[in-house]
Protein backbone atom coordinates (compact mmCIF):
# COMPACT_ATOMS: atom_id res chain seq x y z
CA UNK A 1 0.00 0.00 0.00
CA UNK A 2 3.24 2.58 0.38
CA UNK A 3 3.71 2.74 -3.22
CA UNK A 4 -0.10 3.74 -3.88
CA UNK A 5 0.42 7.06 -5.28
CA UNK A 6 -2.83 9.64 -4.44
CA UNK A 7 -3.72 11.13 -7.97
CA UNK A 8 -3.43 14.89 -7.89
CA UNK A 9 -6.19 16.76 -9.15
CA UNK A 10 -5.47 19.93 -11.37
CA UNK A 11 -8.03 23.06 -10.50
CA UNK A 12 -9.86 23.85 -13.59
CA UNK A 13 -9.25 28.10 -14.27
CA UNK A 14 -11.45 29.60 -11.95
CA UNK A 15 -12.00 27.23 -9.58
CA UNK A 16 -10.97 27.75 -5.73
CA UNK A 17 -9.40 25.22 -3.56
CA UNK A 18 -12.90 24.25 -1.14
CA UNK A 19 -11.15 21.62 1.20
CA UNK A 20 -9.34 24.05 3.09
CA UNK A 21 -11.87 26.09 4.09
CA UNK A 22 -14.10 23.39 4.55
CA UNK A 23 -11.45 21.63 7.13
CA UNK A 24 -11.61 25.42 8.49
CA UNK A 25 -15.29 25.90 8.66
CA UNK A 26 -15.72 22.65 10.61
CA UNK A 27 -13.28 23.63 13.06
CA UNK A 28 -15.36 26.40 13.72
CA UNK A 29 -18.08 24.14 13.97
CA UNK A 30 -16.49 21.93 16.16
CA UNK A 31 -15.59 24.83 18.59
CA UNK A 32 -18.80 26.37 19.09
CA UNK A 33 -20.58 23.38 19.35
CA UNK A 34 -18.30 22.64 22.14
CA UNK A 35 -18.25 25.53 24.12
CA UNK A 36 -21.91 26.33 23.56
CA UNK A 37 -23.61 26.61 27.32
CA UNK A 38 -27.10 25.86 27.69
CA UNK A 39 -29.73 29.23 28.02
CA UNK A 40 -29.87 29.72 30.78
CA UNK A 41 -32.76 32.82 32.24
CA UNK A 42 -31.27 34.78 35.29
CA UNK A 43 -32.99 37.23 36.99
CA UNK A 44 -32.37 40.07 39.78
CA UNK A 45 -34.57 40.10 42.93
CA UNK A 46 -34.19 43.73 44.01
CA UNK A 47 -34.04 45.06 47.46
CA UNK A 48 -32.87 48.33 48.80
CA UNK A 49 -30.58 49.31 51.80
CA UNK A 50 -31.32 52.52 53.66
CA UNK A 51 -28.91 55.21 53.06
CA UNK A 52 -26.57 55.75 55.53
CA UNK A 53 -27.57 59.16 57.69
CA UNK A 54 -30.51 59.94 55.25
CA UNK A 55 -33.86 59.91 56.47
CA UNK A 56 -36.77 58.96 54.94
CA UNK A 57 -39.23 60.64 52.95
CA UNK A 58 -42.34 58.77 53.90
CA UNK A 59 -42.36 56.96 57.16
CA UNK A 60 -43.56 53.40 55.92
CA UNK A 61 -46.28 51.67 57.63
CA UNK A 62 -44.89 48.70 58.46
CA UNK A 63 -47.29 45.31 58.97
CA UNK A 64 -44.83 42.90 58.37
CA UNK A 65 -41.26 42.17 60.17
CA UNK A 66 -40.83 38.06 58.49
CA UNK A 67 -37.92 37.11 60.09
CA UNK A 68 -35.54 34.40 58.25
CA UNK A 69 -34.17 31.95 60.87
CA UNK A 70 -34.96 33.46 63.84
CA UNK A 71 -34.17 30.30 66.54
CA UNK A 72 -30.78 31.03 67.70
CA UNK A 73 -29.85 27.22 68.63
CA UNK A 74 -30.86 25.38 65.44
CA UNK A 75 -28.67 26.59 62.69
CA UNK A 76 -30.47 23.96 60.40
CA UNK A 77 -33.59 25.17 60.91
CA UNK A 78 -36.16 23.91 58.36
CA UNK A 79 -36.61 25.77 54.89
CA UNK A 80 -40.05 26.53 54.96
CA UNK A 81 -40.86 27.85 58.68
CA UNK A 82 -40.53 31.68 58.59
CA UNK A 83 -41.78 34.11 61.63
CA UNK A 84 -43.62 36.92 61.02
CA UNK A 85 -44.18 39.38 63.89
CA UNK A 86 -43.32 36.72 66.34
CA UNK A 87 -45.73 33.95 64.74
CA UNK A 88 -43.91 30.74 63.31
CA UNK A 89 -45.21 30.25 59.81
CA UNK A 90 -45.43 27.94 57.29
CA UNK A 91 -43.97 29.17 53.76
CA UNK A 92 -47.14 28.11 52.18
CA UNK A 93 -49.52 30.05 54.19
CA UNK A 94 -46.84 32.83 54.53
CA UNK A 95 -46.63 32.85 50.37
CA UNK A 96 -50.73 33.27 50.14
CA UNK A 97 -50.62 36.11 52.85
CA UNK A 98 -48.40 37.91 51.14
CA UNK A 99 -50.88 37.72 47.52
CA UNK A 100 -54.10 38.78 50.19
CA UNK A 101 -51.36 42.22 51.77
CA UNK A 102 -50.17 42.81 47.67
CA UNK A 103 -54.00 43.09 46.89
CA UNK A 104 -54.61 45.25 49.36
CA UNK A 105 -51.92 47.38 49.04
CA UNK A 106 -49.13 46.34 46.91
CA UNK A 107 -46.57 49.62 47.82
CA UNK A 108 -46.78 48.00 51.48
CA UNK A 109 -43.45 47.90 53.09
CA UNK A 110 -42.15 44.38 54.08
CA UNK A 111 -38.90 44.59 56.14
CA UNK A 112 -36.98 41.17 56.24
CA UNK A 113 -35.06 40.26 58.88
CA UNK A 114 -32.02 37.76 58.17
CA UNK A 115 -30.22 36.11 60.73
CA UNK A 116 -26.56 35.42 60.45
CA UNK A 117 -27.05 31.44 60.25
CA UNK A 118 -29.80 31.45 57.58
CA UNK A 119 -29.09 29.96 54.08
CA UNK A 120 -29.24 32.08 51.35
CA UNK A 121 -31.49 29.87 49.38
CA UNK A 122 -34.21 30.16 52.34
CA UNK A 123 -34.69 34.73 51.66
CA UNK A 124 -34.49 34.13 48.00
CA UNK A 125 -37.45 32.23 48.64
CA UNK A 126 -38.99 34.59 50.71
CA UNK A 127 -38.09 37.58 48.43
CA UNK A 128 -39.35 35.33 45.29
CA UNK A 129 -42.34 35.32 47.00
CA UNK A 130 -42.88 39.00 47.14
CA UNK A 131 -42.16 39.14 43.52
CA UNK A 132 -44.92 36.83 43.17
CA UNK A 133 -47.19 38.90 45.04
CA UNK A 134 -46.12 41.94 43.28
CA UNK A 135 -44.68 43.38 46.62
CA UNK A 136 -42.17 45.96 45.34
CA UNK A 137 -40.95 47.76 48.43
CA UNK A 138 -39.04 45.75 50.33
CA UNK A 139 -35.78 46.15 53.22
CA UNK A 140 -33.36 43.67 54.08
CA UNK A 141 -32.41 44.13 57.35
CA UNK A 142 -29.42 41.87 59.38
CA UNK A 143 -30.80 40.53 62.71
CA UNK A 144 -27.65 41.39 64.63
CA UNK A 145 -29.31 40.12 67.74
CA UNK A 146 -28.31 36.51 66.73
CA UNK A 147 -25.27 34.30 67.15
CA UNK A 148 -23.64 32.95 63.69
CA UNK A 149 -23.33 29.23 63.90
CA UNK A 150 -20.89 28.77 60.74
CA UNK A 151 -21.56 25.57 59.23
CA UNK A 152 -18.70 22.89 59.49
CA UNK A 153 -16.24 23.67 56.50
CA UNK A 154 -16.92 27.45 55.63
CA UNK A 155 -15.35 30.53 56.74
CA UNK A 156 -16.06 31.91 60.54
CA UNK A 157 -14.76 35.54 60.22
CA UNK B 1 -32.39 -0.93 -6.04
CA UNK B 2 -28.86 0.19 -6.79
CA UNK B 3 -27.91 3.55 -7.00
CA UNK B 4 -24.98 4.91 -9.03
CA UNK B 5 -22.62 7.79 -7.93
CA UNK B 6 -21.98 10.42 -9.83
CA UNK B 7 -18.59 10.05 -11.14
CA UNK B 8 -16.62 13.51 -11.80
CA UNK B 9 -14.77 14.29 -15.24
CA UNK B 10 -11.93 12.60 -13.28
CA UNK B 11 -13.29 9.18 -13.34
CA UNK B 12 -13.71 9.26 -9.45
CA UNK B 13 -16.24 9.15 -7.12
CA UNK B 14 -17.88 12.07 -5.88
CA UNK B 15 -19.98 13.48 -3.15
CA UNK B 16 -22.65 16.58 -3.58
CA UNK B 17 -21.22 18.41 -0.67
CA UNK B 18 -22.12 22.11 -1.60
CA UNK B 19 -25.71 21.48 0.73
CA UNK B 20 -23.64 19.73 3.46
CA UNK B 21 -21.48 23.34 3.37
CA UNK B 22 -24.42 25.55 3.21
CA UNK B 23 -26.02 23.65 6.98
CA UNK B 24 -22.37 24.17 8.03
CA UNK B 25 -22.22 27.71 7.46
CA UNK B 26 -25.69 27.83 8.93
CA UNK B 27 -24.96 26.58 12.07
CA UNK B 28 -22.15 28.41 11.97
CA UNK B 29 -23.91 31.76 12.00
CA UNK B 30 -26.23 30.19 14.32
CA UNK B 31 -23.27 29.62 17.37
CA UNK B 32 -22.10 32.95 16.37
CA UNK B 33 -25.01 35.38 17.02
CA UNK B 34 -25.96 33.64 20.03
CA UNK B 35 -22.31 33.49 21.66
CA UNK B 36 -22.33 35.34 24.63
CA UNK B 37 -19.39 36.92 23.85
CA UNK B 38 -20.19 39.80 26.64
CA UNK B 39 -20.46 37.91 29.31
CA UNK B 40 -18.78 39.05 32.66
CA UNK B 41 -16.52 35.91 34.44
CA UNK B 42 -18.94 33.97 36.28
CA UNK B 43 -17.64 32.12 39.54
CA UNK B 44 -19.02 28.41 38.52
CA UNK B 45 -18.47 27.24 41.89
CA UNK B 46 -21.71 29.04 42.82
CA UNK B 47 -25.19 26.90 42.28
CA UNK B 48 -27.90 30.08 42.26
CA UNK B 49 -30.75 29.96 44.12
CA UNK B 50 -34.22 29.39 42.08
CA UNK B 51 -36.78 32.07 41.74
CA UNK B 52 -39.17 30.76 39.54
CA UNK B 53 -41.24 34.08 40.07
CA UNK B 54 -38.15 36.84 39.05
CA UNK B 55 -39.09 38.86 36.09
CA UNK B 56 -36.39 37.46 33.11
CA UNK B 57 -33.60 39.94 32.46
CA UNK B 58 -34.41 42.58 29.58
CA UNK B 59 -31.66 44.73 29.52
CA UNK B 60 -28.30 44.60 32.00
CA UNK B 61 -27.51 48.18 33.33
CA UNK B 62 -23.89 48.15 32.38
CA UNK B 63 -23.05 50.13 35.88
CA UNK B 64 -23.81 46.92 38.25
CA UNK B 65 -20.96 45.41 39.70
CA UNK B 66 -21.46 41.42 40.53
CA UNK B 67 -19.83 40.19 44.12
CA UNK B 68 -19.52 36.22 44.10
CA UNK B 69 -19.84 34.95 47.67
CA UNK B 70 -19.33 31.02 47.59
CA UNK B 71 -21.05 28.50 49.68
CA UNK B 72 -17.41 28.47 52.05
CA UNK B 73 -18.28 32.49 52.48
CA UNK B 74 -15.09 33.23 49.98
CA UNK B 75 -16.51 36.75 47.98
CA UNK B 76 -15.06 37.52 44.83
CA UNK B 77 -15.20 39.99 41.89
CA UNK B 78 -14.56 38.90 38.52
CA UNK B 79 -13.12 35.76 40.25
CA UNK B 80 -10.78 37.53 41.83
CA UNK B 81 -11.00 36.65 45.48
CA UNK B 82 -11.31 40.35 47.55
CA UNK B 83 -10.87 40.79 51.43
CA UNK B 84 -13.57 43.25 52.67
CA UNK B 85 -11.45 46.25 52.91
CA UNK B 86 -10.57 46.06 48.77
CA UNK B 87 -14.61 45.93 47.90
CA UNK B 88 -14.87 48.46 50.18
CA UNK B 89 -12.45 50.63 48.36
CA UNK B 90 -13.96 49.08 44.96
CA UNK B 91 -17.21 49.69 45.57
CA UNK B 92 -15.87 53.37 46.82
CA UNK B 93 -14.17 54.41 43.52
CA UNK B 94 -17.53 52.98 41.33
CA UNK B 95 -20.14 54.66 43.74
CA UNK B 96 -17.90 58.03 42.75
CA UNK B 97 -17.92 57.27 39.34
CA UNK B 98 -21.65 55.93 38.73
CA UNK B 99 -23.26 57.85 41.35
CA UNK B 100 -25.13 56.47 44.23
CA UNK B 101 -28.05 54.51 42.36
CA UNK B 102 -25.63 52.15 40.73
CA UNK B 103 -27.01 48.22 41.30
CA UNK B 104 -24.69 46.13 43.08
CA UNK B 105 -25.30 42.16 42.39
CA UNK B 106 -25.18 39.89 45.14
CA UNK B 107 -23.89 36.14 43.55
CA UNK B 108 -24.73 33.91 46.12
CA UNK B 109 -24.61 30.25 46.59
CA UNK B 110 -28.07 29.30 47.70
CA UNK B 111 -26.13 27.31 50.65
CA UNK B 112 -24.26 30.43 51.95
CA UNK B 113 -25.32 31.46 55.46
CA UNK B 114 -26.87 34.82 55.51
CA UNK B 115 -23.76 36.09 57.77
CA UNK B 116 -21.25 36.00 54.80
CA UNK B 117 -24.37 37.81 52.20
CA UNK B 118 -24.04 40.36 55.66
CA UNK B 119 -20.90 41.59 54.88
CA UNK B 120 -20.98 42.00 51.64
CA UNK B 121 -24.14 43.90 52.56
CA UNK B 122 -22.50 46.38 55.11
CA UNK B 123 -20.01 46.80 52.70
CA UNK B 124 -22.72 48.44 50.24
CA UNK B 125 -24.01 50.20 53.60
CA UNK B 126 -20.82 52.01 54.16
CA UNK B 127 -19.96 53.28 50.51
CA UNK B 128 -23.55 55.04 50.44
CA UNK B 129 -24.49 53.07 47.95
CA UNK B 130 -28.27 51.19 48.47
CA UNK B 131 -29.26 49.18 45.30
CA UNK B 132 -28.93 45.37 45.98
CA UNK B 133 -29.82 42.86 43.60
CA UNK B 134 -29.33 39.19 44.49
CA UNK B 135 -29.30 36.90 41.02
CA UNK B 136 -31.20 33.59 40.99
CA UNK B 137 -32.50 31.54 38.15
CA UNK B 138 -35.72 31.00 36.20
CA UNK B 139 -36.19 27.67 36.36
Amino acid sequence: MAGKKRRKFALKEGEMPLSAMIDVVFQLLIYFVVTQKPIIENTLLTVDLPAPGGKPKDKPITLFTIDVNRIKQNPKEDLDIYYVNGIKWNFQDLRAQLVRTAQIDPKQTLIISCGPSAKHQKLIQLLDACTEAGLTSINVVNDDTLQFIPDPGTKSK
Amino acid sequence: MARHRRKNEYGEMAMPISAMIDITFLLIIFFVVTAAMDKEVEDEAIILSKAPHGKPLAKKDPRGIVINVRKTGEININAVEKTMSEITASLTVAALKWGNDMPIIIRGDKDVQHYHIKKVMEAITKTGLYKIRFDALIE
